[in-house]
């Protein structure tokens, strides 16, 4: 999307320059005693379809522009300055996988999947040695540390989620002995 | 490539955005209303006759302004980055190459830094990206990055170097099972 939005800033950029132009010209031209440059419909009021038309044009524009913008995003996770005049930023996808490289290394972690923003760190594992009782504590301990080591200049919140074939259960079969069938 | 700042381009596009929205869902919302006066209102055309001096110089004013911020977007978005020669005393002059070559490997022998990119983007100010390797320490990186652009500082012979520097961490090299 940042190079949708590149190809189009010198369209909107001549865009407002035109307008401006345009405003200019017909203010002097009227000034000099020769009318407007603008035809500008005098007779158009309020309650006219071609109102409720340009309207809905100029408001999908505008929304369209602005969806654009904020696609055009860099998505970062700000470090602290190591000297005055320096910024030092990450991606998420950096972060992700500096947690995601680490817990995987723990034992008994089949995958992990993680995903960051700038206020979040959450992380999705599957094991299936463990349950989540079991697992889910150390690897809130081993993202909190990795998290914290970071020099990260707001800390994010971590989540962990395990997903294990031990806790799955059968419904109405709590113990998980074996159902027979009748 | 070290992408430059779309933050102009980005606030530009949504001012006008927000404006043409608001200016759309005005007139829907007048019309939905039944509005049943002209889009030029009489009672505020009489009032700029009446201020006629006054509401020309405001409409010269805010047709220069956008002409000038037009002009402007204009201007960056089809023009490519500016990478200047820095000039040292005495006149000698660094190029802007031989400065990112020289801390682009300053900063490629950190120990986990991969590759390093580097541009100069101002008399003197960086934009750099350093690509980490799979377990490297970040924290250390980050802390050795003072002591590279200290030295840049000091060669430089300048007491700040505003730079941006953007880390990446390598992706898993994929392992092919024979």
């Amino acid at each position: 999307m940042r190079g949708f939005l590149r190809f189009l800033s010198p369209f909107l950029g001549l865009a407002v320059a035109a307008l401006g132009g345009l405003v200019i010209a017909d203010v002097l031209w009227h000034w000099a005693g020769n009318g407007h440059v603008v035809p500008w419909p005098r007779d158009l009021a309020w309650t006219d379809d071609r109102v409720r038309t340009a309207g809905l044009i100029t408001a999908a524009a505008g929304l369209v522009l602005l969806v654009i913008a904020a696609a055009a995003r860099f998505r970062y996770v700000r470090l602290h300055d190591p000297a005055d005049g320096v910024v030092v930023t990450t991606s998420p996808t950096a972060l992700a996988r500096v947690v995601g490289h680490r817990v995987r290394a723990e034992e008994g972690v089949s995958s992990a999947s993680v995903t960051v923003s700038r206020r979040k760190v959450h992380v999705r594992a599957t094991s299936a040695l463990y349950d989540e009782a079991t697992l889910r504590p150390r690897l809130l301990e081993v993202v909190g540390d990795t998290v914290r080591g970071l020099p990260i200049a707001r800390t994010p919140k971590v989540s962990v989620v395990v997903s294990s074939p031990k806790d799955r259960r059968p419904v109405g079969n709590p113990v998980g002995k074996p159902e027979v069938a009748r | 490539m070290i992408a430059r700042s779309y933050r102009t381009e980005r606030v530009c596009a949504t001012l006008l955005g927000l404006v043409a929205l608001l200016v759309g869902v005005g007139a829907v919302v007048l019309h939905a209303r039944h509005v049943n006066r002209p889009v030029l209102d009489p009672t505020a055309l009489d009032w700029a006759r009446d201020h006629l001096l006054w509401v020309r110089v405001g409409l010269l004013l805010l047709g220069l302004l956008l002409v000038v911020i037009g002009l402007r977007w204009v201007w960056r978005a089809v023009t490519p980055e500016r990478h200047p020669d820095l000039t040292l005393e005495r006149d000698v002059v660094v190029t802007s190459g031989a400065l990112a070559d020289a801390v682009r490997a300053d900063a490629e022998a950190v120990e986990g830094v991969s590759s390093a990119r580097v541009k100069v983007i101002g008399e003197p100010a960086l934009r750099m990206k350093l690509t980490l390797r799979q377990g490297a320490d970040v924290r250390v990186v980050w802390r050795e990055l003072d002591g590279v652009l200290g030295r840049a500082r000091e060669a430089l012979g300048v007491s700040t170097l505003p730079t941006a520097v953007r880390l990446d961490l390598a992706a898993r090299s994929r392992q092919r099972v024979r």
